[in-house]
């Protein structure tokens, strides 16, 4: 592993006891991460909510990918049922997803924000459906115009009842932004 | 007391619509956007409002400078799933109330209306 991919992992697991704790306070199944192992979860349809931090020092974009066949199981999770059975997804289960990435996604960059001692305040979620290749090739191809920006790539497996729920999330960080973190960690 | 909401996810607006009514206190309106609240703030006179900092065109930190400017006496508490400690300060520095942390219960909601 790269020393600026340990820097992020880092990052990482600095915020997910505050991540498990914020889920776990509103979800009826017990989450816990078991994320340490290897995992290539390949092409599959997703249900992405994207974010943007649009800071001067720290300008960062956010991909967090879920597995559509898990967002069943997520909303049960969380409101208990799921009466829902149309193949694209309900305006309420997006709204849900938009708030569990927002936990997700606020975990990590108040992270940054504390380490970096400056106030920084992304954007709220988009959700995008379709294949995960398919939007991490078009979020690519949209910041093109931000060079040196560096992917990371972090799998949350998350044990939801007797199911493993998987979230990605792929970053995209400017190599300056990481190079001021490296500083800091 | 009359509480006012600006909150992007209708999910949540609805959520804690119904647990201000609930509590027994007066939901007189929310709004989406900073745009939003700010057009819907300088008509509306809430004794609370509840404040998201995420929104979709400015933030919330934006819309408590704005508001501040236009109403000193309404209580503001801010709503959101952020950690940061700089964010905080200059939150209060700029007349927020008090910061409920998401996700919240109805308990922390109501503690938090009582304690402002």
């Amino acid at each position: 592993m790269s020393e600026k991919k340990a820097n992020f992992k880092k990052i990482i697991d600095l915020s997910i006891p505050d991540i498990l704790s914020k889920i776990n306070s509103i979800s009826s199944y017990k989450w816990e991460d078991l994320s340490n192992e290897e995992i290539d979860l390949g092409n599959y349809n997703s249900v992405c909510s994207y974010f943007e931090v649009k800071d001067s020092d720290y300008p960062m974009n956010f991909a967090l990918f879920f597995n559509k066949g898990d967002v069943i199981e997520l909303t049960k999770s969380f409101i208990g049922y799921n009466f829902f059975v149309s193949g694209k997804i309900s305006k309420s289960e997006e709204l849900l997803i938009q708030e569990l990435s927002n936990i997700i996604l606020n975990s990590i960059v108040s992270q940054i924000s504390n380490l970096a001692k400056k106030v920084i305040i992304p954007s709220g979620p988009k959700i995008i459906e379709s294949e995960k290749e398919f939007i991490f090739d078009v979020i690519s191809r949209q910041l093109t115009d931000n060079s040196n920006r560096e992917i990371f790539h972090y799998i949350f497996k998350i044990k939801c009842r007797e199911k493993n729920i998987y979230c990605e999330v792929i970053s995209f960080i400017s190599e300056r932004a990481m190079n001021k973190l490296k500083v800091l960690l | 007391m009359k509480v006012f909401i600006v909150e992007d996810n209708s999910l949540t607006r609805f959520t804690v619509k119904t647990a201000i009514e609930k509590l027994g206190h007066e939901f007189i309106g929310e709004a989406e956007s900073f745009k939003e609240a700010i057009d819907k703030l300088s008509v509306a006179n809430p004794e609370v409002l509840l404040l998201d900092i995420i929104l979709p065109d400015k933030n919330g930190l934006e819309v408590l400078k704005e508001f501040r400017k236009m109403n000193k006496t309404t209580k503001v508490i801010i709503i959101t799933a952020l950690e940061e400690e700089g964010l905080n300060q200059e939150l209060l520095k700029e007349g927020a109330n008090h910061i409920l942390k998401k996700p919240f219960s109805i308990d922390e909601l109501d503690s938090a209306l009582k304690k402002i």
